[in-house]
């Protein structure tokens, strides 16, 4: 890591410990029922992993997350490839791709319920809707921003189409690829979420609405804090592999 | 290590070029013989880059027909390599697969690669560099990494676009010298685009000057210097200034 960068991430702690203190303090105040204090909220999300309620609602959530992400990241990156590459493929599906990024995806899921019926299915589904565009977007990116030169320097070598997928634009794109995955990541998060408090059934979603229409403020928090942890470990699993993969940066 | 190759002739029989509406090439006539070391000049907008692409099989020619050997050529083809103004140097692999690249792209083992592609990062004079990144060496280093990849798969023909225009003055004269050098020795015939008049002249046997929009062969000038002019002061002579200024006298007419 980069002096830097650990530098930001020291006034990055510094930023979380003051809010939480004034947190603390705002609910030792009693000011709102809707601001307990953080001490109350650790003791509720512990007592919700001792008695495996967090368990059981991650662990239905992390299989939707994953059945959803999944496709999502392998379609997204081969969409997203063909639409930098050929220009047909592009025209073809710009329109769509742009309309549906910036569309309010969660309108949708209705429409998934009623495809799929209320079941964990549509939670992957919307998983897969919420975090495809964003891959195909940053894909495509990534191989238009190819270098021409290396592209011709290929040709000249002899390389036929196959050869400059392989050797050129995926490497060369490769960055914008895991960006876009990463970007993914915390959508399909996001994703997962809403699916599952709009089918109210499984996962944490589902424990949001739960503690929500019962007031149980503090252990709403508790899962609140349980699905940002969850948005922060993805989208840092990506990274990971993200500096695994593109060392040469 | 396959010996190397004899060098090919370079034939453009009425080429022409355009994109869209503009003419890059007309009715472009030029022979390159085997083994010569050619110049192309011109003011910008001539298309010398345009013709080298065009011969490099980059680019489909609109009419004529240029044959490289025996071949005409309709793509790119195994006697050409081509040395890129902005190195096109794969950021993300090391100075010996940027070398290696050509080589695995014709299907050479892995073992014979790595050995051939050793002997031209030697060449080049970047023993040691092998496990560097592009991003970790000075510009003309990079072009000499660029240099190695295209001398690897032991071209019979070297197209070099503009090569040393992105490289400080001082390199740029060592590293003539070693073209000129390694060019005795393996004797290819170099097709050399450049806007330099010295370049132009220092390097080569006839000097091509071309006229823009659309680009003609406007004149050709032999350059009676003699070789090897790395190892002299050929640059200090009256006859190098009298050759540089004759350049310089039909390019301001073009101007």
């Amino acid at each position: 890591m980069t002096p830097r960068e650990s530098e930001f991430g020291r006034t990055g702690v510094v930023a979380v410990l003051g809010l939480l203190i004034v947190w603390e303090l705002l609910g030792r105040l009693d000011v709102s029922m809707f601001v307990p204090p953080i001490s109350r909220i650790a003791a509720a999300w512990w007592q919700l992993l001792g008695n495996g309620t967090l368990a059981t609602a991650a662990s239905s959530s992390l299989v939707s997350l994953a059945k959803g992400f999944g496709p999502a990241a392998v379609l997204g990156v081969a969409v997203g490839l063909a639409m930098g590459r050929f220009r047909t493929v592009r025209h073809l599906l710009d329109g769509w791709v742009n309309a549906l990024m910036s569309a309010p995806l969660s309108a949708l899921v209705p429409v998934l319920i009623a495809l799929f019926g209320i079941r964990d299915t549509v939670v992957a589904a919307t998983v897969f809707m919420f975090s495809f565009f964003v891959i195909v977007v940053n894909t495509m990116t990534g191989v238009r921003g190819t270098e021409r030169s290396l592209v011709e320097m290929a040709r000249v070598f002899g390389a036929g189409e196959v050869a400059l997928f392989r050797r050129i634009y995926l490497p060369a794109a490769l960055p914008a690829i895991m960006l876009g995955l990463r970007l993914g990541a915390v959508q399909a998060v996001k994703g997962m979420v809403v699916g599952e408090m709009l089918i109210s059934l499984v996962g944490l979603g589902e424990r949001l609405i739960y503690y929500g229409n019962t007031f149980l403020i503090t252990e709403l928090y508790a899962v609140i804090v349980s699905v940002l942890v969850l948005a922060l470990l993805a989208s840092q699993a990506v990274q990971a592999a993200d500096r695994a993969l593109v060392r040469w940066k | 290590m396959t010996p190397t190759l004899a060098p090919v002739p370079i034939t453009a029989d009425g080429v022409s070029k355009a994109f869209g509406a503009v003419q890059a090439l007309a009715d472009i006539h030029v022979h390159v013989g085997a083994g010569e070391f050619l110049s192309l000049i011109g003011p910008s907008g001539c298309g010398k880059t345009t013709l080298l692409k065009l011969i490099a099989g980059l680019l489909p020619a609109d009419a004529g027909r240029i044959r490289v050997g025996g071949r005409t050529v309709a793509g790119p083809g195994r006697e050409c390599s081509v040395v890129f103004q902005d190195f096109a140097l794969l950021p993300w692999a090391t100075v010996q697969k940027n070398v290696e690249f050509g080589l695995a792209l014709r299907g050479m083992a892995a073992a014979e690669r790595a050995r051939t592609a050793r002997l031209a990062i030697g060449k080049v004079g970047l023993s040691g560099f092998e496990d560097a990144y592009p991003s970790q060496l000075s510009g003309g280093m990079q072009q000499r990494v660029g240099l190695a990849r295209a001398l690897a798969v032991n071209p019979q023909v070297l197209l070099m676009d503009e090569p040393f225009a992105s490289i400080d003055e001082q390199t740029r004269r060592l590293f003539q010298d070693d073209l000129l050098r390694l060019w005795s020795e393996e004797r290819k015939t170099v097709v050399l685009v450049t806007h330099s008049m010295e370049e132009a002249v220092y390097m080569a046997d006839r000097v091509v000057v071309l006229s823009p929009r659309p680009g003609r062969v406007h004149e050709v000038l032999d350059v009676p210097l003699p070789r090897p002019r790395e190892s002299s002061d050929v640059r200090a002579t009256a006859e190098f200034a009298r050759l540089v200024d004759g350049v310089w006298k039909i390019l301001r007419k073009l101007q």
